[in-house]
């Protein structure tokens, strides 16, 4: 890899800005509609800056639908859930990084296939399967926080356990087995040396589960009303039948981002390096 | 010390006796109004209805798109919404699930206080399973300024409307004649009917155990909107619209011509107060004047207890009462209250409103059946398909036939033929 | 380590529990429900809804009835934007990769803002698409006619551009992950495999051809045994693109059975579809497994 030429380095630069151009034009003409009048965006000529800028959109899309409360189901959901199989993926993922045993293969291939399975094959089963609990043994599941956390940590869990394992057998076993001849128990060998070397990849699948949350649609569609719904469906209750609020609905779209991209700003090296170990030895 | 903690118990079990004597229902509304208002709204009157009766409502509002799943959750899981709003073309089909209270109209004020189409829309096999609480017509919304400039009076039949249109696009250009909705509106198939009505068809045959839509009457109407788009009246962008970006194109003052509801004053008056606009009836095809009648009813879940029913029917007669109706009509979902009475309001006279109570004079309703809800999605996706072939460049004389037949056929399957 | 072996069983069961209940337990359940007559009268209790043996499944099966000719056109769609997704977003991959393998200034800056449009929730993305894409208000249709790469606005949400529209959407969110993935395995390439290329006289072409795609190999297969698996998971793309009903071009299975299951209630036909789908991704996994020799388990 010799050093570039002038020419050379015109086109590579170039070719970053390109790249650039691609990535962001379509957050500028998010952003910057934004800050536009409806009448400015049911006209015919579309820019790429707003003529008469204006907050209205953000003052409205509260109004118009309640946003914010979608905002923090889905701040307790997506939390809730990433608890959970953070917990629970860090688990299973020491037991199958650092231990052989019978149906290990086995319990692997079963993680990975359900990644093969489309969600809505369980999105039905589901919904039936919570009705009957609350008719049944009268647990509300649908419509609760617990329901929803209870589904997504079950979906962002399979995924989570290969990426974290992944990370696990990266961790040389030495350090376990020194701890453990320093008395450790296997517990205490775990919380107190593996989990803070496995921080990196406990921070990424700690991510991924809360992405997932509050990506999700599908199972909120059904799963949800409205003192749970999540963020994510809410953004689609601006164009609706009776409304084309596109403005407060970038609006809205801007300030869903918010704490991914604030996660991703703190985050950016270990959710790096955990997405490229699952995908690498996954 | 003691003595406290007897006091305290004592208030306590008093408490839970007056909160378990007292009723509380939840009530579902869909998105009528601005979502801050409308939840204003509701809260005072639920008080107000607190303080008269002692029952408790707790009000939700829903998405259009979503009542139907919900009002079914609700009906099957036995939780959720006491009482709610359904679509006109929704109530006959949940009343067939056996979900709805049977409604003795009687109680609340008889079947001659309501219109006639949307008392129908509450009824299965003649029997009722709900309330009508308020109605939706479209009048035909036009520009006066660029009608105008086109040398140009408002149409009075369907060819009217194409001349006006030609008129208006030789001095504003393509497209600008009209907004109308696409693919992606529930009211396409509103759109059409009218014209189908007004040129001389019928949705199904008269025992309604058959599609006829397929005649020659809704094969023109579909060809009429489609022309619309085609001969350049109407905009191309027009055939992915749903309807509030059809409205918004006129309320922008890109289209001369819409056919919207009461419900859009407001929308111009928020966005564009400058409009210069008028409205005028539906456009007469060879059969006279058509309209849509639709709007909402309000239907009790069968499956609460006893006293939670006696409640929501409160709650219902309260909501109709004239003054209440009207302030909700007129105020918040700029809907027309379904109850004559509350239409005696002077404010229905002024204005614009005079065209649309004339036009809900004559609207028609669909057929009440279970089966309303599949036909229409069934419709719904073949006119969908036509405008796609549109789209594509795929369209000919023959294409609004040949779906109508294929949907004919579905809704004969979906009817048990 | 061989007596902590009991140990291991603890440590995996929680997930092991979690995962009967969630997994397991609901997809025996959607199977027992296809084979019922599910639906909004019956489902309060689904014990009592009719068993109708195959019947689902024909219907689904059988191209000629309504229900199966939509189900079959959907796979169709889902394969054409699967393959075009994937394909073209692996190009652009590796094209930013080797890119981004350059050393430059700002390097750690530029790889985190292209991680961004993979970041984004997908509503937000394709949200924002759907507006990008309006014929009339949308900039995309504005950008090209003052390019003049078009003369009259184009249609993206109607008719056959739409499963066009979805792949755009899909690529541009799609391909920021591939090529972080390609880099971190192009970072661990030695660079004296190029020098001693170079010396023996290998061009650009056969540098990549016989030194960087046989380094990524592996990398590559498990990227794209993800790749096919989240575009057969399709739901969120088209649901926001194009509302509940996509229409013939760009239905997929997902947006298909959700309807057929909750707008008109047919449970039970909808859980058939379902394990349809299910059988047709096995059978799709398995054979790229099988292809190309994916080992996934050690």
């Amino acid at each position: 890899m010799g050093k570039r030429t002038p020419i050379q380095n015109i086109l590579f630069y170039t070719a970053i800005i390109l790249v650039l151009l691609f990535v962001l034009a379509p957050y500028v003409w998010m952003v910057s509609s934004s800050f536009k009048t409806t009448l400015e965006i049911q006209g015919m000529k579309p820019s790429w800056i707003p003529q008469t800028f204006t907050l209205e959109n953000y003052r409205r899309m509260g109004k118009t639908v309640p946003i914010f409360k979608f905002f923090l189901n889905s701040l307790i959901i997506s939390s809730g859930s990433m608890i959970c199989s953070v917990i629970l993926s860090v688990l299973a993922a020491y037991g199958i990084s650092r231990f052989r045993f019978v149906g290990k293969n086995l319990y692997i291939v079963t993680l990975l296939s359900t990644q093969m399975l489309p969600g809505i094959l369980f999105v039905i089963p589901y919904f039936v399967m919570f009705t009957w609990i609350k008719n049944k043994l009268g647990i509300p599941m649908a419509n609760t926080y617990h329901g929803m956390i209870f589904t997504y940590t079950s979906f962002a869990l399979p995924f989570s356990i290969l990426m974290l394992r992944s990370y696990l057998d990266s961790v040389p076993r030495e350090i376990d087995e020194q701890a453990l001849i320093d008395g450790c128990s296997r517990a205490q060998a775990l919380f107190r040396v593996i989990i803070p070397l496995a921080k990196p990849g406990i921070t990424a699948v700690g991510i991924y589960s809360f992405i997932m949350g509050w990506n999700e649609i599908l199972f909120a569609t059904v799963l949800t009303r409205t003192d749970t719904r999540t963020i994510s469906l809410g953004l689609l209750q601006y164009i609706t039948q009776n409304e084309a609020r596109w403005g407060e609905m970038m609006a809205a779209c801007i300030i869903s981002s918010l704490p991914i991209i604030i996660l991703f700003t703190l985050y950016q090296k270990h959710i790096v390096q955990g997405l490229v170990a699952g995908a690498t030895k996954g | 010390m003691k003595r406290s903690l007897i006091l305290l118990t004592v208030v306590s079990l008093l408490m839970l006796a007056a909160t378990a004597g007292a009723t509380e229902i939840d009530f579902w509304a869909m998105t009528n109004a601005p979502s801050d208002q409308h939840y204003a709204w509701m809260n005072e009157k639920a008080a107000e209805f607190e303080a008269e009766t002692g029952i408790k409502v707790n009000f939700e509002e829903i998405g259009w798109g979503e009542i139907m799943t919900r009002a079914a959750n609700a009906i099957i899981t036995g939780e959720g919404a006491h009482v709610f709003q359904l679509g006109t073309t929704q109530n006959p089909y949940f009343a067939g699930t056996g979900g709805l209270v049977e409604i003795d109209i009687d109680e609340f004020g008889g079947a001659d206080s309501f219109f006639e189409a949307n008392l129908e829309s509450t009824t299965l096999n003649g029997k009722n399973y709900g309330i009508p609480w308020f109605a939706e017509t479209r009048a035909l919304f036009y520009n006066t300024e660029m009608l105008k400039k086109a040398g140009v009076e408002p149409p009075n039949t369907y060819l009217e409307l194409v001349e006006v249109g030609q008129k208006i696009v030789e001095v504003y250009g393509k497209g600008t004649a009209i907004a109308t909705a696409g693919t992606n509106a529930w009211d396409l198939i509103h759109n059409w009917a009218i014209i189908l009505w007004a040129y001389g068809g019928d949705m199904l045959n008269p025992d309604n155990t058959a599609a006829a839509f397929n005649s020659e009457a809704g094969v023109k109407a579909m060809n009429y909107w489609v022309n619309l788009v085609a001969t350049g009246l109407a905009d191309e962008a027009c055939a992915e619209y749903n309807q509030p970006q059809a409205d918004a194109a006129f309320i922008n003052g890109d289209a001369a011509m819409c056919f919207m509801g009461p419900w859009n004053i407001a929308g111009i008056e928020a966005d564009n107060p400058d409009l210069p606009y008028d409205i005028v009836q539906p456009p007469a095809g060879p059969f006279g004047r058509a309209s849509f009648s639709g709007g909402s009813n309000l239907v009790i879940r069968s499956n609460a207890s006893k006293d939670e029913i006696k409640a929501a029917k409160a709650w219902v007669e309260f909501l109709l009462r004239p003054d209440i109706l009207a302030d909700y009509t007129k105020n918040l979902s700029k809907f027309l209250p379904s109850n004559k009475e509350a239409l005696e309001d002077p404010y229905y006279e002024t204005g614009v409103w005079a065209t649309f109570v004339k036009t809900l004079g004559y609207a028609t309703a669909y057929p009440p059946l279970v089966e309303w809800g599949e036909i229409e999605g069934t419709v719904q996706t073949n006119f969908g398909n036509v405008l796609a072939d549109y789209v594509d460049g795929k369209y000919d004389q023959n294409s609004a036939q040949n779906y109508l037949d294929t949907a004919a056929a579905e809704v004969n399957e979906i009817l048990g033929n | 380590m061989k007596k902590y072996r009991s140990l291991a069983y603890l440590f995996i069961l929680p997930a092991v529990v979690a995962m009967i209940f969630v997994h397991i337990v609901p997809m025996a359940w959607g199977i027992m429900i296809s084979f019922r007559d599910l639906n909004v009268f019956n489902i309060r209790d689904w014990t009592t809804a009719p068993f109708v043996g195959l019947d689902n499944y024909k219907k689904g099966f059988n191209p000629v009835t309504t229900i199966g000719q939509r189900f079959w056109q959907s796979v169709y769609n889902n394969l054409v934007f699967g393959f075009f997704t994937i394909s073209i977003g692996f190009v652009i991959a590796m094209g930013v990769a080797l890119l981004l393998n350059q050393p430059f200034y700002g390097r750690t800056f530029v790889r985190g803002l292209i991680l961004i449009p993979y970041i984004t929730p997908d509503v937000v993305v394709y949200n924002f698409w759907r507006f990008i894409f309006q014929a009339r208000i949308g900039i995309f249709n504005e950008m090209l006619l003052k390019l003049g790469i078009i003369q009259e606005r184009v249609i993206w949400l109607v008719g056959s551009n739409t499963i066009w529209t979805a792949i755009i959407a899909a690529i541009w969110k799609g391909w920021p992950f591939g090529a972080l993935i390609l880099l971190a395995g192009l970072q661990t390439i030695p660079t004296e495999l190029y020098e001693a290329a170079k010396i023996d006289g290998a061009n650009w072409w056969q540098r990549f051809r016989y030194v960087t795609i046989p380094f990524l190999q592996p990398v590559i297969k498990t990227l794209m045994i993800m790749n096919i698996l989240w575009n057969f998971h399709a739901y969120n793309q088209f649901r926001v693109l194009f509302g509940d009903d996509p229409g013939r071009y760009a239905e997929v299975p997902s947006t298909l059975i959700m309807r057929e299951a909750f707008n008109f209630f047919r449970y039970g036909l909808g859980s058939a579809l379902s394990v349809i789908l299910m059988l047709i991704m096995l059978a799709i996994t398995l054979i790229y497994l099988s292809l190309f020799k994916v080992r996934v388990v050690e």
